[in-house]
This record gives C-alpha cells, structure tokens and sequence, in this order.
C-alpha cells in the first residue's frame, strides 16, 4: 500500500489501517501457541523481548491488553472490580484492569476483548520501566503460582556505564538457563542473532519514520502513531513488523517528498511526554481541526525499540533495553528533550501528567522549565491517567487545550 | 507539613513522604547537613535524588544504588559494589578512610541496640503490657510510662512507617493496643542483627543484603514470614495496616497480606495515611474494627 492510493477518510497514512490486523493477529497468535501447548510468559514492558521470540517462548503483554480495553473503553469496568478487591484506586490503571480481569471473572472470560488472556506458564518483568510493575506481577504470581524472573536494573545517565550493562547482562545469563528448564526450550545463539536482526531492522524502519515526522508539514499524527506502535513492544524479532513498518515508513516518506501533511495548513507543531490516554486519542486528533499536529511524542521515542550495533550483539542489546526514557535520570531526560524539541521544530510541548504512570510524571516540572528557559518551548500540563477514564475532565482540559493554541498562535504572529 | 516549594518540582502522587523531604530541603531547613543519602526505597525517592542534584545546590546527595531485586548471583555482586561505592564516596566526602576497628565497635553498639530493641518488643507483647506502644517507639526508659491494662486487645501494626503517634492512644481509647509491629522503621529496621565475626565491611553488606526486606524489594516472602512470626509471638487478634497514600509499593502488598491473613481467621484493617492519621473517620473505623475483633464477629 502506497501514498498514491486513494486515502480512507480519517488516517493520514492507509498503512496504519493495518495496525488492527496486527494486533488481532497477535492476540490470536498467542491463543493457538497456548492451544497448541507451546509455552506462554506473560511479560511487561522492557523485557528483553527477542530472547522470547527466539526461544519459541509466546510473550504475552497485559499492558497492551490493558491499553486495548482502554481504548474500547472497557477499562474502568475492570479498575473497579480491582478496587473491590482491595487495590487501590491510586495504582497503575494497566495493573487495575489486569487485577481486575484475573481476580474478577478469570482471564479466560469469553466476554474479554480477543475472547481472553492466554494463562501464562511463566512471568517475566523487570524494574528497568518502574517498581509497581514488579510489584503487580508478584501479585499476578500469588494468583497464579508460577515461576517468575525479574530483571532488576538502577537508571541511567547515557552513556550506560560498563557495571551497568554487566548487571543486565548477568542476569540474563541466569535468565536463559531458567527459561530453558522451567519450560523446557533450547537456547540457540544462531536464533538469537536472527532475531536481534529483525528487532533492529524494525527499529530502524520506525525511527526513520519519526524522522520523517520533522518534516513540515508534518506526515502523521500522534492519534496515528500511538495505534501504530505496538509491534515495536511486542513482536521485536517477528518478521510481520518488518512488513508493516515498512508500507508506514515509504507512505510517510512519499508524503514528505510531495510535501503533503496530516493536516492541511499546519501552522502549530507540537510535543507530547507520557502515555497517552487510550480511552481518548481523539484528543491529539482534535488539535488537527485548529491546525495544529503532534508530531513528537518522547512515549513513542523512547520507550520502545531502539537501534543495535549487531558487530557486538551482547553489548548492543543490554544497552538497548537501559536506554528507555523511564530509566532515564530526570538530567538525561532534560538533555534528550532540548535536543529533539529543536530537531523537530515544536511550538508547544504538552505534559500528560498521568496519575498512573508516576514514574513518567515525575521530573515533568523540571522538563518544561527546561524546554522554555532554554529553547523558548512553552508548555501546558494536563492532569490524566492513560487507562482510566474517570481522571479526565473532559471540559477543562478542552478549554486549556484552545487556551493554549491561541496562545502559540499569538506567539506566531 | 504543609508542602508549598515541592509543589513545583514533585506532584501530589509522589507521595507525602518524598515531597515533605524536599519541601524541608527547599525551604532551608535541612542546610545544617552535611549530605543526605537516597537510596531506592521507591521511584518518588529515586528521583528525590535526581531533585536534590539540580534544586539544593549546596548539599552534597548521595545515591545508594542498590538493586531491589534480591535474588540470584548477579544481583548479589551488584549490591555488594554498590555498598562498597557508597563506602567509598563517603570515605572521599569526609577525608577519612573508614577503620575496621571503628566499623566493628559501631557494629557491637548497633547490634546491642538491636538485642535491646527486641526486648523492648517483647515487654510490649506481654499481657498486661509492661511497656507502651509509645516508649517502644521511641526506644526510651519507661519513664512515663502510660499504664496499660491487660483488657485491652492486642493488635498487630503493620506498614511502611507510622508517623503520626496520636493513633496510639486513639487505639488505647478504641480499647486495644499495639502489641506488635512489622514496621519499616519499627521491627523491620531493627530484627536483624550484624554478624560480628569475620570482616566487617562485608557483615554490613550482608546483613543489608539478607535484612527483611523492605515492600519494594523482592521476593516479598521473608517480609510475610516476619508479619506473621510477629503476630504469633505477640498473639495479636487482628491486623492494622498503616499504609501512606501514594506507597505504590505497600498498596500492592497490602491485599495479598490481608488475603493470607484472612484465610488464617485473622482480621485486618487499612488505614490510608498521609503522614497524619486523625480524623473522626479513622476514630470511627478502628473503634468498629476492635468492636469486631473483641466480639469474634468477623467473618
Ligand atoms: S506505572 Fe507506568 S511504567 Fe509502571 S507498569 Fe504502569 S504504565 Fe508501566
């Protein structure tokens, strides 16, 4: 699929039309890998996620599972049956609506979104996004009494310090032969380096993507761009994101070389920092009607993928999974951010400061103090949550939205 | 106390705890330090870290960066360079290297201290009690000692740090007492001891290493092992949980506890907290919950 073909109304690149495809095709996927009796792990964010593909290991994402009914706005049905059951209302919503489906009517619920959760063999997660995420998978493991391994990690100031990669990568020494006996696959350094390939080719396609996103016009999005990303977490080192990133990256490419943008008099460019709120992307699709486009986004950046140097694959694949913006020190977080705001000419920077995800959230302040001392970016902070809809006031933050446009317009003059 | 300065760098989620330190911090009132210590006892207090280095220019912070993950050979290894980092840099901050004998003498005093403690514990744990809640807390003699009366029921105070200390006669008042505490500051702190044979610098680093763990470590097993041998040995009816707004780490904990706990006939309570604990509410709640734990009623 090409730009030069007719265009669906709605999307500014038909390519991402494929993203449901994808993503239904890996909930399936990971339903007959279950059915089958090949091994399940439930995974998060940030795991070394090659290792599963290449061990034949189905690594299963209760955080997207979680950002998918957010966005079918199934979310806060589940959030509440976790708060009945004891956990509170302040925690992560990803791990509410997770808790919520497995201590409520069970992950094998046919009224779940993809007929359900594949139940895992194994858990794996990791303290490299956050602690609460090791915190929820310890009470996914009560749950479920299976083997669990978590890969612990300190933050990092770039570049990652050599006693920094050498913790990453002796854990995942111990990692491989605990897979290996726990559920009885064979780890193949061959395989491996296969998939590490994939993994960075598809990380290479996506970053060549958000580069062609400095162009002016923009060619894409942020409303886009957040339903696009999710082979970038899950299926690094599965040959279908090579597919898909690649129809994204030459439409988008296309588009800039005839110079055609998302909207069609772009006069605002903009930034976002955090998660977005699932249950209402419409929100950076709304922008677009005042001629306005989010066009960066440190969330699609810097969480996922990242490039590898695959002549010292060890090395390049500890740094890769370090080198994420929520393990980032807040000083890292200042500098990669006054770098990319120029790079991708932002009028306006939006703070997403998501209740949820405080790791995100926290160091906010000192970014946008940053980003208008330094380089002039003014800022606005809307208070959310990315999966449940009940922190979103729907009418301020409209109301700060436009404030904030006329004011960037003002700037403009 | 009432956080005005660390409104601008820290949002309400990060917890009561993290923004007051930066708050006391920003407003001066810690400028008599030398240095603070951080460690990573939650991502608020991480990045309480990352704060001070750009907002209190004047104090020197140090990062203890160890990993939370207590389990397997690597994480060990790293745990034990980054005490000896910590050690390192304190040695280069204050110009002295740190002697042996020094550490050792330090070492006795800490673990009697702790022997202590312990004992303080278990006069607590007695029926009638010969200390108070309070004078345990405190870790003072008992001069002044509140008189406490065998008919009050014991309880069990459970949770990260237990700051406000007019809860303790509020409790009296319910009729009950604390009995016992797994504490983060409390019992936690102070169970276990450092072995005082061999090199010293390595006894600390694993006593630290193999201490209780505090809730964002894990696994979270030696953590429930202590709640529930101190309930045992305090024969505590029932379960307070103490737990701060915002403690991401104790809130996922605090269900998974109540449950075991439950499945053993034991009842509990959860206090959400804010560094203060009074209200007519909380009065209202823990009086109902000694009403039911006196008269068996809870199901
Ligand atoms: S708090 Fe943020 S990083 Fe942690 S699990 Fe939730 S969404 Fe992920």
């Amino acid at each position: 699929m090409t730009a030069t073909a007719p265009k669906k109304k709605g999307r500014a690149l038909n390519s991402s039309y494929e993203a449901a495809t994808v993503l239904k095709d890996y909930w399936e996927g990971a339903t007959r890998h279950r059915a089958e009796g090949r091994p399940v792990a439930w995974v998060s964010g940030n795991v070394p996620i090659e290792l599963f593909w290449a061990l034949g290991i189905y690594p299963v994402y209760p955080e997207n599972y979680s950002a998918v009914c957010a966005s079918i706005q199934r979310a806060q049905e589940f959030c509440e049956t976790a708060e009945e059951k004891g956990y509170s209302i302040d925690l992560c919503s990803y791990s509410r609506v997770n808790l919520g489906i497995v201590l409520g009517k069970g992950v094998d619920d046919p009224e779940l979104p993809y007929g359900g959760i594949p139940r895992p063999d194994m858990l794996v997660t990791t303290r490299i996004p956050c602690l609460p995420q090791v915190k929820w998978w310890e009470v996914v493991r009560e749950h479920f009494d299976i083997p669990m391994f978590v890969v612990d990690a300190t933050m990092v100031e770039l570049p990652i310090r050599e006693s920094q990669r050498q913790h990453y990568l002796g854990q995942i020494r111990e990692l491989i032969p605990f897979m290996e006996q726990k559920l009885g696959v064979r780890f193949h350094e061959d395989t491996f380096t296969e998939t590490l390939k994939l993994s960075d080719q598809a990380a290479e396609l996506w970053l060549d993507l958000l580069d062609l996103r400095t162009a002016v016009p923009s060619p894409v999005g942020s409303r886009e761009m957040c339903g696009n990303v999710f082979p970038l977490v899950a299926m690094l080192g599965n040959p279908r994101t090579i597919e898909f990133f690649t129809h994204l990256r030459d439409e988008a490419k296309e588009c800039v070389q005839e110079g055609k943008g998302a909207v069609e008099n772009e006069q605002i460019r903009l930034g976002w920092d955090n998660i977005p709120m699932w249950y209402n992307l419409k929100f950076f699709s709304d922008v677009e009607e005042q001629n306005a486009i989010f066009t960066y986004e440190t969330y699609l950046r810097y969480v996922w993928g990242g490039r590898m140097d695959l002549n010292d694959p060890w090395t390049a694949f500890a740094d890769k999974h370090l080198d994420v913006w929520l393990n980032y020190s807040i000083n890292q977080r200042v500098n990669t951010l006054l770098r990319d705001l120029v790079k991708f000419k932002l009028d306006g920077f939006v703070f997403h400061q998501n209740r949820s995800c405080k790791r995100f959230s926290m160091g906010q302040r000192d970014l946008a103090q940053a980003i208008q001392e330094k380089i002039g970016v003014p800022s606005l902070f809307i208070e959310s949550d990315m999966a449940d809809p009940r922190a979103y006031a729907e009418a301020p933050t409209r109301v700060k939205m436009e404030t904030f446009l006329e004011m960037l317009e003002g700037n403009k003059r | 106390m009432h956080v005005v300065l660390a409104d601008s760098y820290l949002p309400i989620f990060a917890g009561k705890l993290a923004r007051s330190i930066l708050e006391q911090a920003l407003q001066g009132k810690l400028a008599h330090l030398a240095g603070v210590a951080i460690s990573n006892s939650s991502d608020a207090v991480r990045m309480l870290y990352d704060l001070w280095g750009r907002h209190i220019l004047q104090q020197r912070a140090f990062l203890i960066d160890v990993p939370a993950i207590l389990e397997g050979e690597t994480n060990h290894r790293v745990f034990r360079q980054a005490m000896l980092d910590f050690k390192g840099e304190l040695e280069k901050f204050t110009g002295k290297p740190l002697e042996p004998a020094a550490l050792r003498r330090s070492i006795a005093l800490f673990n009697e201290n702790r022997r202590l403690l312990k004992e303080i514990a278990s006069l607590m744990s007695v029926s009638p009690p010969r200390v108070s809640p309070e004078t345990y807390l405190d870790a003072l003699p008992s001069r002044g000692e509140t008189p406490q009366r065998a008919e009050l029921t014991p309880l069990h105070v459970s949770g990260p740090i237990l700051v406000d200390r007019s809860f303790l006669p509020m409790l009296r008042e319910c009729g009950a007492t604390m009995s016992s505490e797994d504490l983060g500051t409390g019992s936690r702190y102070f169970w276990n001891e450092v072995e005082e044979a061999g090199e010293p610098v390595e006894a600390v680093i694993e006593r630290y290493w193999s201490k209780i763990p505090e809730s964002y470590k894990t696994p979270m097993e030696p953590r429930w092992r202590h709640l529930l041998s101190q309930i045992e040995r305090s024969k505590a009816r029932g379960v307070i949980f103490v737990i701060e707004k915002y403690s991401d780490e104790d809130q996922y904990d605090y269900p998974v506890w109540r449950d075991r706990l439950r499945s053993r006939g034991v009842p509990c309570l959860l206090l959400d907290s804010e560094l203060v604990l009074e209200s007519e509410q909380v009065r209202t709640r823990v009086q109902t919950f000694v009403d039911i734990v006196k008269g068996g009623a809870f199901s």
